[in-house]
């Protein structure tokens, strides 16, 4: 437990160093009030608690005169009944100390709190006007569980089913019996299909073992067929080589007699014939070129001879070229001077006109005559200022006018308007009789009248029966909870009755059935039954006795017919013995079910007479209660109830007419006072009251009108005279402006006759432009005479050189001296080029006559490996020798080769043993039986390729068989989802038993702690509202439950339905049964309330006081309020039990 | 003349990994199958680094592998060793014996295989003889140790098996065997194989576990190896080749108790970046596990799925990291009389008192069969070992249930 017993305001707010000391507790209840003014620091002082147990928030509303680093608070603490003195510093470490300023655990105090939190704590045990309605709404606005939410004002638990339903969803989400989209359905799909995938790919150990094996076969056959090809092969290889030999020999022989003439020519041939007709061709080309040169040199010769120089031209051709940018620029001033003066004389005389329409007579120059830049600047400032003055003056003017319409219009409308000094004081009226309340009040008695009549014909209407109705309530025979056990032993007896007598009929069937059978088995034994076999013995004993007494024969036969009779009938027994067993059973049965069906039927008259008497019982309360005896006895129970239905309702019709009385009263004086103040007729008290209003807002609104029309009046006369001033202030300005124009024209045009008259500017920007143009044309023409006068002092030097120039014009000599000196430089380039070209040519005829002698040398060289006998004087001659030669050469070579292919096709060592061997097999035997072997070597190469083609087919499929990691990879895909399956299943069934678990929980905690929380906040409610209200229920909305508050007349009403006062009421008494929940739970902490019962009347007030005295017996109870009256009220209440402190205000704590 | 050898065993080639993780498929692209990589990099590290001779102590197949072309894969692989003249010994383990491949495909001449009844052959051109003796069954239940014939005098004698070491003999079926018999036996080497983490017994002689070349669940945690080995002067020493691709990390952090979720992101941040230091393959799989008392238990626990994201995109910053699982082990602080504590509280042991009821054992055992009946064969073998794993199971997941759902109440209430 927790208590506060002293309070330290130290620094906080607005207090220094005050205490506030609620003494050590009594015997008594332990109830403190605190009152004070508004501003003495109420609600400061409850925040400041808060400070001391959950330290100071980083923005600080409290620290405005001692600034938050110097904030202090502090008191003394009873924890479990011991004493403990701390203060609490804004500090982030070791914020609570002792006085000594050591610093003290936190969790003193969080033991002590339970672990509540600061905004739980204001929630529950702090509460002003703002917390008890927002903790209050949160309960009665919730669609979550009434009792869950009552039971979670005490724990702190709010909405669970969110809890519940979230992990519904996840279970969900991952399984769902059935279900084909959950994720773990889609999982299974998943590993189902790698399974197959590695089904479709994988080779296993048993199909590896099988291709290896067809391939091992295939190898070995493959072997043999070669084998035996290859030994053909060989015998054909050597037919063919006896054959090919053969030919070979007799070309050998041919070769052989060819060389023969050609012996004498040499071994050896290493010269090139391709060289020799190159060498040829070289030859006759040389002595071609040899004679064209010479035939050109002389006709160069005498070319030159004709060509003559001209020094003097050449000389002046540099001169001559420099002169042309000269010249180029004579010609240009030349085709343009004329026209350059014409267009100066014109600008001039533009001017003169100009000048003399400006009104200017006399001057002589008119290029002196326009002013410059900078005057003719200042010219159009001066202009522009008047322009503008003369624009502001004109609006200005228009502006009073407009101001002085309106000042006009507001004068009359006020004018208009007028108030009725004859008028009730119907406002007056309303407040004193707090009519809005009063009419509300008022309609909400009716309709509560009016339901209440309702559901009492509605009651009675249900009590009616087919030819009977029920004007007033029958009275009470019998309870029906009475008669509700009186129908329910009836149904009990009824079917007690029909269920004895359903035995009676199985027990007759039974036995019928046994009967049955016991016939049948009886007929089926052949007719022995016992009691015939008995007879028949009894029969043959007497007749045996009979024949032994006279011994004849006709005894004997009569007793041996008795006899054969008998043992006949003892044979049948012996061989049915199993049948008379059973028979004997059935006969057990029979008997039994003879016993049954009497006990059944004893059973059956017991239940019908109990059935009887019971209703005969139910006759007479029918009789009673003057109902016909057509109802049934449940009938009769909802019979009962109904009329206990309507006799509530009668009593609750009555109660709540009772307690409407004062009100009616009240009404009514108010609209007969309505009546009289509107001067007609009583039309009841919501009639006068609409009236009434209405009246009162009409005047109201004449009255605003009235004000805002002075209001206007008032503002446009304002407005006139802002406006008047303005008018004077443009006037001046366009006087000022008129003078600076006109100094500005005489500074700059003093022969300007008019300064008053027209706008001088646009002729003066005319002038300016020709001006500039005129000025522009001198300069060029000034420019071209000059350029003539260079040009043809720098061309005289050269027309002196050269006759026949004296006397042109400068442009015309120069076009002339130009033609001369380009003909001359012509005939200098071509003599140049034409002895160049005949020194070549004499270089050229000595080179070709060096190398005809070098070829000459070669020829005699290179006929030197001929014998004399061959004739090698000319390169002709040379070429034929080396053509025989080399056929020579040719033949030899053919010679040895033929011979080392015979050889080498027979194997043997000599070309003597192959002559032998050839002699041995002659080439019609050799080709014989080559043709045999054929036939049988192409049956061995199709078996051949055949059997190769089996091997590839094993070896493919066996190589096919590679180490690729495919079924590696997918088998590690489908291991991983199966781990995620695995890891899946485990997280679903922590979350399913998990849901499962809480929900029985939250179930079985609900039910502990929801009945007593009902009832005490059913009892809270009670006396805080005296008795108005006297029962709290849960009903059903949708799939939630809303809270319903009883009135004492039986009417049902949501929270947000009730007035604020009663609303408060209700908050208030769920904390109280809350506080009752947490201190039986062994949590006790002190319980603040900062003047909720404002909205209390004055019964009401008494019973909260009561309540808080209530806490403060359990705890304590410390109630803050501005209020004499709740002060008074409580000590009425509490006497000396109660302790008030009295809070002064921040002012005089100041003057303190 | 110094001659080096390589040493592995437990390839279980074409074994899948089992992890959660590899469900990102930038992670599958790299990893692929891992098994065949570590086999490939063994192989290109003998051909790069002139290594006289691959030693494989058993179990090349996964025995649950019967795919021909994992075969061709290791024959491919043994060719190429075989044209770069290096040798392959190579004793069947359990795996090996059971699988039906083994015997199909003919493996090069390089490769040498022990039969069951032992053998010993000379490594051409050096006085090292290599001994070894294959599993015949999938079961071996007596040592093989006595098989081996006597080692060569005068030579480095290395010996190839496949055991699980001192097992309960008879009880074990994978040939166990002391290290006291190993120790006597006279080899300089054991080239053990069978248990897939790697331990070096003995140093003289040496007996050598390599582990297996790649893990390939949390359960074989770390980077992994092959042996070498460098004879010289008759002398062996050893030394280890990383062989895994990707290896699997356990990460485990104590929540600090007053850790809010700034300061849990940064020490997350934290043994993120020293798991990525700490990595030798070229990427990681890490189990994260959070422990510890802190007032933010439930927090941490309903915002779980927030959590495992951050985590997962802190690991994929590093490039190289990625999450399979984030384990939430966090206790609360015992409350006290607390209010707020208290509803919930009694709720959570509301749903503890529930949970035991018998009633409510029964009908949730049936859901638990009937979902777990869903799963694929192996994973349901994987899930109900026996009637004990079950049971354990079923505890487990109703422990967590009550947690998750303190935890979102809880969520909702403050």
């Amino acid at each position: 437990m927790m208590r506060l017993r002293r309070l330290d305001l130290s620094a906080f707010g607005h207090f220094t160093d005050h205490q506030m000391d609620f003494g050590s507790k009594g015997d008594g209840p332990d109830f403190h009030i605190i009152h004070g003014a508004n501003e003495a620091g109420k609600t400061t002082l409850m925040e400041g608690y808060l400070r001391l147990l959950f330290g100071f928030p980083n923005l600080e509303p409290y620290a405005f005169k001692h600034g938050r680093p110097n904030l202090r608070v502090g008191g003394v603490l009873e924890i479990d009944g011991q004493e403990t003195l701390l203060q609490r510093l804004p500090k982030r470490a070791n914020a609570l100390q002792n006085m000594d300023g050591d610093a003290l655990p936190e969790t003193l105090i969080q033991t002590a709190l339970g672990g509540l939190q600061i905004d739980d704590y204001r929630k529950l045990l702090c509460l002003d006007d703002a917390t008890i309605e927002t903790g209050g709404e949160e309960i009665s606005n919730s669609k979550g569980d009434i009792g869950r939410l009552l039971f979670s004002a005490a724990a702190g638990i709010s909405d669970l089913s969110e809890v519940l339903d979230q992990a519904a969803d996840q279970a969900a989400t991952f399984y769902k019996k059935g279900g084909s989209k959950s994720v773990f359905a889609q999982l299974k799909q998943t590993h189902t299909e790698l399974g197959q995938k590695i089904a479709a790919i994988d080779v296993t150990a048993a199909s590896y073992r099988q291709l290896r094996q067809g391939f091992e076969a295939a190898a070995k056959d493959e072997a043999a067929l070669r084998q035996t090809r290859d030994a053909l092969t060989k015998q054909q290889v050597r037919l063919s080589a006896v054959i090919q030999a053969h030919a070979i020999a007799a070309d050998l022989a041919a070769q052989q007699q060819a060389l023969a003439p050609l012996a004498h020519y040499p071994e050896i041939q290493d010269i090139d014939p391709d060289m020799l007709v190159q060498m040829m061709s070289r030859q006759a080309g040389l002595q071609a070129r040899r004679k064209v040169a010479e035939s050109d040199l002389a006709e160069m010769d005498a070319t030159l001879e004709g060509l003559i120089a001209q020094p003097v031209l050449l000389a002046i051709a540099p001169a001559l070229k420099d002169l042309e940018g000269f010249r180029a620029k004579a010609f240009a001033a030349e085709s343009d001077l004329s026209r350059r003066q014409v267009d100066y004389q014109q600008d001039l005389a533009d001017m003169q006109r100009l000048i003399a329409e400006l009104g200017v007579t006399g001057a002589p120059d008119p290029l002196g005559f326009v002013p410059d830049d900078r005057a003719l600047a200042g010219l159009e400032r001066a202009y522009q200022t008047l322009d503008a003055a003369q624009v502001a003056d004109g609006a200005a003017q228009k502006e009073l006018l407009h101001a002085q319409a309106q000042r006009d219009i507001a004068n009359a409308a006020a004018a208009q308007l007028q108030t009725d000094p004859e008028s009730p004081d119907l406002a007056a009226l309303l407040t004193r009789y707090d009519a809005a309340e009063l009419v509300q009040q008022d309609s909400s008695i009716g309709q509560n009248l009016a339901r209440l009549r309702a559901e009492i014909a509605e009651c009675l209407a249900a009590l009616g029966l087919p030819g009977q109705r029920f004007d007033v309530v029958p009275p009470a025979t019998i309870a029906a909870a009475e008669a509700g056990k009186l129908a329910q032993d009836i149904g009990l007896a009824q079917a007690q009755e029909q269920s004895a007598n359903a035995a009676e009929i199985a027990a007759r069937v039974d036995l019928d059935q046994a009967r049955a059978r016991q016939a049948a088995m009886v007929e089926s034994a052949g007719g022995i039954e016992y009691a015939a076999a008995a007879d028949l013995r009894q029969t043959r004993d007497r007749l045996w006795d009979q024949h032994r007494d006279t011994l004849t024969a006709n005894t004997a036969d009569v007793f041996a017919k008795a006899m054969a009779q008998d043992d006949s009938a003892t044979a049948r027994r012996l061989g049915q013995a199993g049948d008379l067993a059973a028979l004997q059973q059935v006969r057990i049965k029979v008997a039994e079910a003879e016993a049954a069906l009497q006990s059944a039927s004893e059973h059956s008259a017991r239940a019908q007479a109990a059935l009887a008497g019971l209703n005969a019982r139910f006759k007479g309360y029918l009789a009673d209660s003057g109902l016909p005896d057509t109802v049934s006895p449940s009938g009769f129970v909802d019979w009962l109830r109904l009329c206990e239905l309507a006799r509530r309702a009668e009593a609750a019709f009555t109660r709540a007419e009772a307690a409407a009385s004062g009100h009616f009263a009240e009404a009514k004086a108010l609209a007969a006072a309505l009546a009289a103040a509107l001067d007609m007729p009583d039309v009841g008290l919501a009639g006068s009251y609409r009236l009434a209003r209405a009246k009162v807002e009409a005047q109201q609104e004449q009255a605003r009108q009235i004000a805002a029309a002075k209001d206007d009046l008032a503002r446009e006369t304002a407005a006139v005279a802002v406006r008047q001033k303005a008018v004077v202030r443009c006037q001046d300005a366009l006087a000022a402006a008129l003078a600076a124009r006109r100094t500005q024209v005489k500074t700059c045009l003093p022969d300007l006759p008019d300064t008053e008259g027209e706008n001088p500017l646009p002729g003066l920007r005319k002038l300016r432009q020709i001006s500039e143009r005129a000025v522009l044309h001198q300069r060029q023409i000034s420019g071209m005479c000059a350029d003539q006068t260079l040009f043809s002092d720098r061309l005289a030097p050269l027309q002196a050189v050269v006759s026949g120039c004296d006397g042109l014009a400068p442009l015309a000599a120069f076009a002339k001296l130009s033609a001369l000196v380009q003909q001359a430089e012509g005939a200098e380039e071509k003599r140049h080029a034409l002895q160049s070209k005949r020194d070549e040519l004499g270089q050229t005829c000595r080179q070709i006559n060096a190398e005809l002698l070098e070829m000459e040398q070669q020829l005699r060289q290179l006929a030197k490996g001929f014998s004399d006998s061959i004739v090698t004087d000319t390169l002709e001659d040379l070429r034929q020798a080396v053509q025989r030669a080399k056929q020579a050469v040719d033949l030899r070579a053919e010679v040895n080769r033929l011979t080392v292919e015979l050889i080498a096709r027979l194997g043997v060592e000599t070309p003597e043993t192959a002559v032998e061997t050839l002699a041995e097999t002659p080439l019609e035997q050799a080709e014989g039986d080559s043709l045999l072997i054929a036939a049988d070597l192409e049956q061995a190469h199709l078996a051949v390729e055949v059997a190769i083609a089996a091997t590839a087919t094993a070896k493919s499929a066996l190589n096919a068989v590679d180490g690729d990691a495919d079924v590696a990879e997918l088998t590690q895909q489908r291991r991983t989802v199966e781990a995620e399956m695995q890891a899946g299943v485990l997280k679903y069934l922590e979350v399913r038993l998990g849901h499962n678990l809480a929900e029985r929980a939250i179930r079985r905690y609900r039910d502990k702690h929801r009945s007593a929380m009902m009832r005490d906040t059913e009892k809270a409610f009670e006396v805080l509202t005296n008795g108005a209200y006297r029962q709290l229920k849960t009903q059903p909305d949708g799939a939630a439950e809303v809270l319903v508050a009883i009135t004492a007349g039986g009417a049902a009403k949501q929270a947000h339905a009730m007035s604020k006062g009663t609303r408060f009421q209700l908050y208030l008494a769920l904390r109280a049964a809350a506080y009752e929940q947490i201190a039986t739970n062994g949590l006790v902490l002190p319980f603040f309330c900062d003047d909720v019962f404002e909205t209390f009347d004055e019964t009401r007030t008494r019973a909260a006081c009561a309540l808080m005295r209530q806490i403060g017996q359990r705890g304590q109870a410390i109630y803050l309020t501005h209020h004499q009256h709740v002060v008074d009220i409580a000590k009425e209440l509490c006497g000396d039990e109660l302790q008030v402190h009295q809070l002064q205000t921040s002012a005089a704590l100041s003057e303190i | 003349m110094t001659i080096k050898l390589l040493h592995t065993a437990d390839l279980h080639l074409d074994s899948p990994l089992r992890s959660l993780a590899m469900k990102d498929e930038t992670l599958r692209a790299e990893v692929k199958t891992a098994s065949r990589t570590a086999l490939s990099r063994m192989v290109r590290y003998c051909i790069d680094e002139g290594v006289a001779a691959l030693l494989i102590a058993g179990d090349l197949y996964d025995g649950r592998a019967r795919s021909a072309k994992t075969a061709a894969f290791l024959g491919h692989q043994m060719d190429l060793l075989h044209k770069a003249g290096i040798k392959v010994f190579y004793v069947k383990g359990n795996h090996d014996a059971e699988n039906p491949i083994s015997g199909e495909i003919a493996l090069p001449p390089n490769v040498h295989v022990f039969d069951g009844r032992g053998g010993k052959v000379r490594l051409e051109g050096a006085d090292i003889w290599i001994h070894g003796v294959s599993f015949r069954d999938k079961h071996a239940p007596e040592s093989l140790v006595p098989k081996f014939q006597p080692p060569e005098a005068e030579a480095v004698n290395i010996a190839l098996m496949h055991s699980s070491l001192t097992g309960a003999e008879g009880h074990d079926n994978y040939a166990p065997c002391t290290l006291a018999s190993l120790l006597d036996a006279g080899f300089d080497y054991w080239a053990l194989g069978h248990i897939h983490k790697r331990a070096l017994h003995s140093e003289n002689p040496w007996i050598v576990m390599p582990g297996c070349p790649q893990g390939r669940d949390i359960g074989e945690a770390g980077a992994k190896s092959a042996s070498l080995l460098t004879v010289d002067g008759g002398k062996i020493s050893v030394s280890e080749v990383l062989t895994s691709v990707v290896e699997f990390r356990h990460v485990s952090l104590t929540v600090e108790a007053s850790a809010d979720d700034a300061d849990l992101r940064r020490q997350l941040q934290k043994q993120v970046a020293h798991a990525a230091v700490e990595t030798k393959s070229e990427a990681a799989i890490l189990r994260v596990r959070l422990t510890g008392t802190t007032e933010h238990a439930w927090q941490f626990r309903r915002d779980s799925d927030y959590w495992r994201d951050s985590i997962a995109e802190m690991a994929a910053e590093t490039g190289r990291l990625w999450i399979e699982q984030v384990d939430f082990d966090l206790a609360a602080p015992k409350a006290d009389t607390a209010l707020m504590a208290d509803a919930t509280d009694e709720l959570r042991q509301m749903m503890e008192d529930i949970r035991r009821d018998a009633g409510f054992q029964a009908q949730a055992r049936v859901e638990f069969d009937q979902m777990l009946s869903q799963l694929p064969p192996d994973r349901r073998k994987d899930a109900l070992a026996d009637q004990a794993v079950a049971d354990a199971l079923f505890e487990k997941l109703g422990q967590d249930a009550v947690l998750a759902m303190t935890a979102r109440m809880l969520g909702v209430t403050r």
